[in-house]
């Protein structure tokens, strides 16, 4: 269908889909990931903190105001109680009043300014190139304020906040995957309407203009199947009042052309001059041919009209197709001195009787125009292979290769044969042949020479649906 | 013999007068289905031909009412070609025979000739098929004063080819027209009997054709001529 394709053009409407809801997605999971960072330091840092006061406030209780000056009073034994930890180094420094180191393993660096002074306080700093935090407590000794500071490595910390990261980015990532993948189905499975819609219009004959259902179509797409119904069913007028008009013409036509014919050949029985006996041959001849184009165009409209391939389809016997031929066709054959012969056994197909008279008739009309007097044309129905066959053989000039494609072309005629035929003969053969999924072969005939026009149906016992059904024989022809 | 032709198309009605009126037919015409009737209930025709689209009271109704007025002639119907159904409905009605339009006059001529033969064959036994005469009460056949001695199964035969003369017919058909409970026939001796009528009926110069895979047929000699 050219709408799909044209989408296709454009991008598909999954890669639009697909396009729009990860981008988004993909922008959420990545705010979210950061703002779970954040919140994974604060938490890591609000647990450590705590545990890092502690000995800042243990040291603070030690700080002595002796002499004029401040000192620690804790014997290093003890100190260094303070600092074990199994993962962090951990420092410590003691600020007296005016910035002079009472104490201390390192040289931690002063809060920064911009930090209010409260009783204490906690921030990040460098030493020694290393990243470390840093818990500050201020105590007021005799109106002076010291500065205790305890700092320790990030290892602990850094590993909590990947933890806490990773805990909470893994599910994110599951998630975010599984929402995708699901899209992407759910995206198939809502496109899958839209999928059907393409196979039925694909699966559909050129001569099928019925309208589409709109069951099981989403409610989004039935605007455009209502739009193609109206379009199809505009087609559908068009083109039978167009069938209409070339049946009603041919049908008005051919009263006056049966007088006309019926004129010419009575001025023929006239006695006349040599002139004009050919001249009223020659009105005769023409008259003849317009009846025949008349027949084929309507015969033709007819076999192009029906809304369905199931419309005017019953169980019929090609044996008896071709025997009702007989009446007909025998005594123009007889009359053109050719040998019309028939090797017929029963075949059942489905189908129309008028139609395949007619396909049979367009056959021997065909076979008989260009058969040589004296020729031999046989008509044979017979079952093969599951199908039912039906062929018209002659043993006449015979059909080059490279014209057997182009011959069931409307009015189209093999160059340098004699314009008989009004070049609709054929085009009759394969229209009806396409409406009953039959295939038509032209070869030559089994000895090489003339022409083998095959028609091959399905066989009415391979059709499963219609097995069950009973069969009721043509009514034979009238007497 | 008396016929109406009944169309509403002058140009085809005075053709097929024309026609008719050269074979030496006394040949009456009705351009509409009221006059056809009101005419039938006046003169009595031994064949009548019917255009279905008709003005008015169409074919079918003539048909109908020609049928109940127990007109014994023959009708030859009128149809369209693609009109099966119109075909059928008409034998249905009564209608004897039907041509198809357009066509060609040796054909409707033919088709008048059996109709008026077969309802000749009904008053009167002895028939004429070009140079050959038969009498279908006394069962014989001659060409000129020549009687042909046919046998009854020759006779038979010879029959069924020329009470359906122009018509093919298949050799089921004869073998089923012709066996009684008695006896049976086979295709063979079909054969036979067929080749035995072919050469008493050369003088007469009247082929018997075959049709391959199908049967014979007696071509429809024209109107007698001796």
């Amino acid at each position: 269908m050219r709408p799909l394709a044209t989408l296709r053009d454009r991008g598909s409407l999954r890669q639009l889909l697909a396009r729009w809801l990860s981008g988004p997605l993909i922008a959420l999971i990545a705010a979210s990931l950061g703002a779970s960072y954040f919140i994974a330091l604060y938490v890591a840092n609000d647990a450590y903190d705590a545990a890092l006061l502690d000995p800042a406030l243990a040291i603070a209780n030690h700080v002595r105001r002796h002499g004029g000056h401040v000192e620690l009073d804790l014997p290093a034994i003890a100190i260094d109680a303070l600092r074990v930890d199994t993962r962090d180094r951990i420092f410590y420094q003691v600020q007296g009043p005016d910035g002079i180191i009472v104490a201390g393993n390192a040289p931690i660096p002063a809060p920064p300014k911009w930090l209010p002074a409260p009783q204490h306080l906690f921030y990040n700093a460098e030493l020694e190139g290393e990243p470390i935090r840093v818990a500050g407590q201020f105590v007021s000794i005799q109106g002076q304020t010291v500065l205790v500071q305890v700092a320790e490595t990030v290892v602990k910390r850094t590993t909590l906040v990947k933890e806490i990261l990773f805990a909470s980015a893994l599910p994110a990532l599951v998630i975010a995957i599984a929402a995708l993948t699901l899209s992407w189905y759910g995206i198939d499975r809502s496109l899958a309407p839209l999928e059907r819609l393409r196979k039925e219009i694909d699966s559909r004959s050129p001569r099928d203009l019925h309208a589409m259902t709109e069951a099981g179509i989403p409610m989004e797409v039935r605007p455009v199947v209502r739009a193609l119904n109206q379009l199809l069913a505009r087609l559908k007028a068009a083109i039978e009042g167009e069938q209409r008009f070339i049946a009603n013409a041919a049908h008005q036509l051919r009263t006056p052309l049966a007088g006309l014919k019926t004129h010419a050949e009575l001025a023929r029985r006239e006695p006349s001059s040599p002139q004009m006996r050919s001249l009223l041959d020659m009105i005769a001849e023409e008259t003849e041919r317009t009846s025949h184009l008349i027949n084929q165009l309507l015969t033709l409209a007819r076999a192009e009209r029906g809304a369905g391939p199931e419309a005017g389809r019953q169980p019929l016997n090609l044996h008896e197709i071709a025997t009702r031929a007989v009446q007909e066709w025998v005594p123009r054959a007889l009359a053109r001195n050719i040998d019309l012969g028939f090797e017929l056994e029963d075949t059942w197909i489905l189908g129309d009787p008028l139609l395949l008279r007619e396909l049979l008739a367009n056959l021997l009309d065909n076979a008989l125009a260009y058969t040589q007097a004296g020729g031999a044309v046989t008509v044979r129905t017979h079952s093969a292979d599951g199908r039912s066959v039906l062929e018209v053989q002659d043993n006449g000039p015979g059909i080059p290769p490279a014209e057997r494609g182009r011959v069931f072309e409307r009015f189209y005629r093999v160059p340098g044969t004699s314009p008989q035929g009004c070049g609709l003969g054929l085009a009759i053969v394969a229209e009806i042949a396409e409406r009953y999924g039959a295939k038509v072969e032209l070869k030559e005939g089994a000895d090489g020479t003339g022409t083998c026009a095959r028609v091959l149906f399905a066989s009415l016992a391979q059709d499963a649906a219609y097995t069950g059904q009973s069969v009721t024989p043509v009514p034979s022809a009238p007497r | 013999m008396r016929v109406l032709i009944v169309e509403d198309d002058k140009a085809l009605a005075d053709g097929l007068t024309r026609t008719l009126r050269n074979s030496g037919y006394a040949v009456d015409h009705a351009g509409t289905g009221e006059l056809a009737l009101r005419a039938c209930g006046e003169e009595h025709y031994d064949l009548i031909v019917l255009d279905i689209s008709l003005p008015g009271i169409d074919g079918f109704e003539v048909l109908r009412q020609l049928r109940r007025m127990r007109q014994a002639g023959s009708i030859l119907i009128l149809t369209a070609r693609d009109a099966e159904a119109d075909r059928v409905h008409g034998l249905d009605l009564g209608a004897d025979d039907y041509v198809t339009k357009p066509f060609s006059l040796p054909e409707f001529e033919a088709r008048v000739r059996a109709l008026i033969r077969r309802g000749q064959a009904v008053r009167s036994p002895k028939l004429q098929f070009g140079k050959l005469a038969v009498d279908t009460a006394a069962r014989r056949a001659w060409i000129g004063d020549e009687d042909l001695e046919l046998t009854p199964r020759e006779w038979g035969v010879l029959e069924y080819l020329l009470t359906r003369a122009g018509k093919v017919v298949s050799k089921e058909q004869m073998l089923q027209a012709l066996c009684s409970w008695d006896d049976t026939l086979t295709h063979n001796a079909i054969e036979v009997y067929i080749s035995r009528l072919r050469n008493k009926l050369h003088a007469a110069g009247i082929p018997i054709r075959t049709v391959r895979g199908f049967g014979y047929m007696i071509e429809d000699p024209g109107p007698g001529s001796g």
